[in-house]
C-alpha cells in the first residue's frame, strides 16, 4: 500500500519537476524533448479538415463544376484557416 | 468553422461527394492580396450576386454556387457554425439540384504544408497551442524554410568540440522564434514585435561522426490578439531542445540533422502557451 502511493507520488512528481524548470540532464534532454513535441503537434482529429478534397481556387472549382454539373461549397475567411492561423 | 462543421464527418462526406469545396483567404482578395485579377473579380460577383439575390453576404461567409455559377445559397459564418447547419444546408442543395454522387474531384491533401523550401534547405515545422489566452479548438502551425547558408549559421563556427558553446546567430534564432505565438486574429509574425531573443548551443557529444548539442533559450515578443488593435500582450518563452548535425569537416560545411525545439514555461497575455518545433 505505502510503496503503491510512493509510486504513483513518484510519477505524479516526476513530470512536473521537469516541467517547473528543474534543470533536465543532457541524457534525459532528447527523450523529453521529444515527448513534448508529440504531445504538442496536431492529433489526427484536428486534421479531419484534410479529408476533404479541396479545390485551390475559386475559379478552378467553378470550371469543375460546370464540368461535373456539381454546386460549389465556397467559404471566404480571415486568416490561413490550412494551418490554423484564423 | 474548421474545429466546427468542417471537421463533421456528416459535412466532409457531403462535401466530397456532391460539391466542389473551395476555402479562400480574404487577404488574397484585398487590393495588395496575391490572388489573381479574375480571382478577385469573380469574388466581388460572386459577394455582389448574394447581396442582389437578398441572401446574406459578407466577408467570413459561406456561399453555395450552382454548376453554373450562381449564388444559390449563403450563410454567415455564425449561423454556419450552429449544429447541424452546414449539414442541413448541402442535404437541402443537393435535393434542390438533384446532384448524383460522386468521388471528390480533388484529391483530399493535407492543408498545412511547406512551400518554396528549396534543395538543401531546412524547413521547420511549428506547432502553438494556447491555454486561457486564444481558442483552443486546434493548434496554429507555422513553416519556416531556412536556406542552406541559414541553416548552416545554428552550428558552430569553430570545431565541434564536446563541452563548447555558442551562440546560434540571431538573424536565424528570430526567424524561428518570432512564430511563438498561438492562434490569434492577428496573424503579423514579422521580427520587429521582437523584445528579446536568444538561442545558445552547448556541445554534449560527438558519436559516429554526429554533434549532438543542447539548446536553451527565450524569446520575449509583443502581439496583438487583434491587427492593428494594441492590448500590451507579449509572449514570454523559456525554449529548450537539441541540434543534431554533422559538423564541417574542411571545405565541406556542417549539415543539420535534426532541430527540435520546444517551450518550458511560456506565457501570452493571460494563459500559457506551449509551442514546439521539429525538422522535417
Amino acid at each position: 500500500m505505502t510503496f503503491s502511493i510512493l509510486i504513483r507520488g513518484m510519477l505524479i512528481v516526476f513530470p512536473l519537476a521537469l516541467v517547473a524548470g528543474e534543470p533536465l540532464t543532457d541524457a534525459s534532454l532528447t527523450a523529453w524533448v521529444d515527448q513534448r513535441i508529440k504531445e504538442c503537434e496536431p492529433k489526427p482529429e484536428e486534421r479531419r479538415f484534410d479529408e476533404i478534397g479541396w479545390v485551390q481556387s475559386s475559379r478552378e472549382a467553378e470550371r469543375l463544376a460546370k464540368e461535373h454539373e456539381r454546386p460549389v461549397f465556397l467559404f471566404t475567411h480571415d486568416g490561413r484557416m490550412g494551418i490554423g492561423r484564423c | 468553422m474548421r474545429a466546427g462543421p468542417l471537421s463533421d464527418p456528416k459535412v466532409i462526406s457531403l462535401l466530397n461527394a456532391y460539391f466542389v469545396p473551395v476555402y479562400i483567404s480574404n487577404e488574397d482578395y484585398d487590393e495588395r492580396g496575391s490572388a489573381p485579377k479574375e480571382e478577385k473579380k469573380e469574388h466581388d460577383r460572386i459577394y455582389h450576386q448574394a447581396l442582389e439575390a437578398k441572401l446574406s453576404a459578407g466577408t467570413v461567409h459561406v456561399y453555395i454556387l450552382t454548376p453554373e455559377g450562381k449564388v444559390l445559397d449563403s450563410r454567415h459564418v455564425a449561423k454556419a457554425a450552429e449544429p447541424g447547419e452546414v449539414a442541413r444546408l448541402l442535404e437541402s442543395v443537393v435535393g434542390k439540384l438533384k446532384t448524383p454522387p460522386g468521388e471528390p474531384l480533388a484529391r483530399p491533401a493535407p492543408q498545412s504544408a511547406p512551400k518554396g523550401a528549396s534543395p538543401g534547405s531546412l524547413v521547420l515545422h511549428l506547432t502553438a497551442r494556447g491555454k486561457g489566452c486564444s481558442w483552443e479548438d486546434f493548434p496554429s502551425e507555422s513553416w519556416i524554410v531556412l536556406e542552406r547558408a541559414q541553416a548552416a549559421k545554428l552550428l558552430p563556427p569553430g570545431e565541434a568540440v564536446p563541452g563548447s558553446s555558442w551562440d546560434i546567430y540571431p538573424g536565424v534564432s528570430e526567424s524561428i522564434l518570432t512564430h511563438f505565438f498561438p492562434q490569434t486574429e492577428n496573424n503579423d509574425a514579422s521580427p520587429k514585435r521582437i523584445l528579446e531573443q536568444s538561442l545558445k548551443a552547448n556541445l554534449i557529444c560527438v558519436k559516429d561522426g554526429v554533434a549532438h548539442a543542447r539548446v536553451e533559450g527565450k524569446v520575449k515578443l509583443k502581439h496583438n490578439f487583434y491587427p492593428g488593435r494594441d492590448d500590451g500582450r507579449l509572449v514570454e518563452a523559456a525554449v529548450t531542445g537539441y541540434v543534431d548535425f554533422e559538423p564541417a569537416v574542411g571545405g565541406t560545411p556542417g549539415r543539420v540533422r535534426s532541430l527540435r525545439l520546444v517551450t518550458g514555461k511560456a506565457t501570452y497575455g493571460p494563459g500559457t502557451i506551449s509551442v514546439s518545433v521539429r525538422s522535417m
